[in-house]
């Protein structure tokens, strides 16, 4: 027993070496980041405690960014699941050239963010792009809509490049769940009488249960602190409609060189995140569903 | 209540052919038992039934109507899944109240309907029980009872009791059959079992390497078998097989002669069953061998006698064991042989 114990240690050991070393350290060195005022015209750190949070919460900018990376994390997440959901139900039928076009559905996901980026980036150009010359030639408009640029359709025009990109990840994983449903079961539940949606419901929700779960947190976490697509597209503009956390860190720590209140956004944003890990837990937990008789 | 007739149905995975042209009518109200060996086709065909499996050839009618592309939603039938299929998240209860849920029955109705049928299955006390918190046998028991809570027009049963033990399927076997009875469904049940097939069965349909050997009540496949497959699987030993040679009005076999009367010539397999033989002294024997063993079965005693290089099963009372070893004779009821051609085991008809 003693060994056993000593040994599970020295396995356990590398890695709860990697997560300090590379998890932990940066996240504590950032949370005493964010007690200290420090800036370019500064460099010397000045312990000024809670003051930093202060002033950061105290200004409309840092709610605007929270507003906002919750309404990005949020459509994105919603759309990519449900979307890639539905294609993963399409794609285990049986369809002819099956591998080809699961292929080709995977593809927005292994281009990479910054090549995603500019390739919407010209799909929303007001004089080049596709998506207004196809308006204009459909007659919906008679110029150039600048997507990117109006504070209105900033945020929708950059989840839309989001969700193209991400859905396939939830489709590929909701496709392998889809697959490792027990045939008969869907096949006893047709014969007691269900029809498609029903069955969909009573017997292959529940079974993929915990794979929607996990998805769901995953592409909310990943969502919520995506970069690069968001950084090529817009850099947070115009006039901050689509700076969330993670743009707008990069810009107040290497942009400005405002370490100090980088590192008070990205306090902030690790307690969001908990706050969804909390909600992960609870809803894992309300999986032990009643028992009911009939 | 339906009749269900089977015109040419055939079932190809591949290059591997599960069913070969079937044909069979089943009539209203019939228990019908499809009974084969592993890998005959039995699931293939129930499947086909149901609507799970597009048959490759032929048709399938129920009622008289052509079920083909019908969707096994829409042919108000119920099964037992040779695996059970049952609902993992739903407790025991909501498994077999689904088939009533789905059609909009009240919940007050439905409990009563399921707690009647779990009584029926011996599984009241379990309602609130999830399938993988139950025994094999009793997962069995939830399938049977989900296919027994509604009265469709047609049950199909894939090896609904195999799982059981011995006592339990002796009274399932009973439950089954009365239920059936007093509800009149049509009823194909699939069994590798031939005691379950010959105490449940209306008509049994010997299936063997994807076709129909034999279809006959259990008393016709019993006592006038179609051919050698049939006779040495059903029956428990199965019917003794000796290959020999018919002349001069006796069957001639390497370890003595068997008089036979009106018998065709020529080579031949003679069939006996274990209880229409009996052991004698090698002087007054037809065939002579010695005693190989000998097991006390309870109300008999099974004393296999090794002629020539095979066995010959014969059974005898319970007092009438014998030594391992010995020199011993067996005799021949002639009128309770049955013949079959040595080329193809087909049943020869010419026995008086
Ligand atoms: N989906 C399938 N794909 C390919 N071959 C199949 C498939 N289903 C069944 N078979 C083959 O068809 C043949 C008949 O199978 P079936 O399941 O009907 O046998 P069975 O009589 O029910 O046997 P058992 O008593 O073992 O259940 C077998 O040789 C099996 O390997
Ligand atoms: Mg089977």
């Amino acid at each position: 027993m003693l060994r056993d114990r000593w040994m599970s240690f020295a396995f356990l050991a590398p890695a709860v070496l990697l997560l300090g070393v590379f998890l932990y350290y940066p996240m504590i060195g950032t949370v005493i980041e964010s007690f200290y005022s420090t800036s370019f015209i500064n460099p010397n750190p000045a312990f000024v405690g809670f003051k930093q949070y202060e002033t950061v919460m105290g200004k409309a900018e840092f709610w605007q960014v929270l507003a906002n990376s919750l309404v990005w994390t949020v459509c994105v997440v919603a759309l990519q699941n449900v979307i890639g959901f539905f294609v993963a139900v399409l794609l285990n039928q049986a369809l002819p050239a099956q591998g080809l076009v699961r292929a080709v559905v995977l593809l927005p996901w292994v281009l990479p963010g910054v090549v995603v980026a500019i390739l919407w980036r010209f799909m929303y150009d007001p004089q080049l792009g596709l998506i207004n010359s196809f308006l204009i030639s459909a007659g919906l408009t008679t110029e150039g809509i600048a997507w990117l640029a109006d504070k209105t359709t900033a945020m929708g025009a950059v989840i839309l490049a989001a969700v193209w990109k991400g859905f396939p990840f939830s489709a590929l994983i909701y496709l392998a769940a889809l697959q490792s449903v027990d045939r008969e079961q869907i096949e006893a539940a047709t014969i007691d009488g269900a029809g498609a949606l029903r069955r969909l419901r009573d017997v292959v929700l529940p079974a993929i249960r915990n794979v929607i779960l996990v998805n769901v947190v995953l592409t909310t976490i990943l969502t919520f602190n995506y970069f690069d697509i968001v950084w090529v597209l817009t850099r947070g503009g115009p006039q901050g409609a689509t700076d969330i956390f993670p743009t707008k860190i990069y810009e107040l720590g290497f942009g400005q060189f405002r370490f100090g209140e980088a590192a008070t956004y990205g306090v902030a944003s690790i307690g969001v995140l908990a706050l969804v890990a909390a909600l992960y837990v609870l809803a894992q937990r309300a999986g032990s569903r009643r028992r009911r008789p009939v | 209540m339906a009749t269900v007739t089977l015109n040419k149905l055939g079932k190809r995975f591949g290059a591997l052919v599960a069913l070969e042209a079937l044909d069979l009518a089943i009539e209203d109200g019939e228990f019908l038992v499809l009974l084969g060996p592993s890998g005959c086709g039995k699931t293939t065909t129930m499947r086909m039934i149901a609507g799970l499996e597009e048959p490759t050839s032929g048709d399938i009618l129920i009622d008289g109507t052509r079920v083909n592309g019908i969707h096994a939603r829409d042919r108000d039938l119920a099964m037992v899944f040779q695996n059970y299929a049952l609902y993992p998240h739903m407790t025991v209860g909501e498994n077999i109240g689904y088939p009533l849920k789905v059609r909009g029955v009240d919940r007050a109705e439905r409990l009563r309907k399921v707690e009647a049928a779990a009584a029926q299955v011996e599984l009241s006390g379990l309602l609130l029980r999830r399938p993988a918190e139950l025994s094999g046998g009793q997962r069995q028991r939830v399938a049977l009872a989900r296919a027994i809570v509604r009265t469709p027009r047609l049950f199909l049963m894939d090896e609904p009791l195999s799982n059981l033990d011995a006592k339990l399927r002796t009274v399932m076997r009973a439950e089954l059959k009365h239920l059936q009875q007093s509800l009149g469904t049509t009823t194909i049940y699939v069994t590798h079992d031939q005691v379950e097939a010959m105490t449940l069965a209306d008509r049994i349909v010997v299936l063997h390497e994807a076709r129909i050997q034999q279809v006959g009540t259990p008393h016709e496949v019993y006592t006038r078998p179609a051919n050698t497959f049939v006779a040495g699987f059903i029956g428990s030993p199965p019917m003794n097989l000796l290959a020999g040679e018919i002349r001069d009005g006796a069957f001639r076999h390497a370890a003595g002669t068997v008089p036979l009367a009106a018998a065709p010539r020529g080579e031949v397999v003679l069939g006996a069953r274990p209880e229409d033989l009996a052991l004698a002294a090698p002087a007054d024997a037809h065939l002579t061998g010695t005693v190989f063993s000998s097991e006390l079965l309870g109300d008999s005693t099974l004393v296999n006698v090794a002629i020539g290089d095979g066995l010959v099963a014969v059974k005898v009372g319970p007092d009438e064991g014998q030594r391992v070893g010995a020199a011993i004779g067996v005799r021949v009821a002639p009128a309770k042989t049955h013949l079959f051609a040595a080329e193809g085991g087909r049943r020869l008809e010419t026995q008086p």
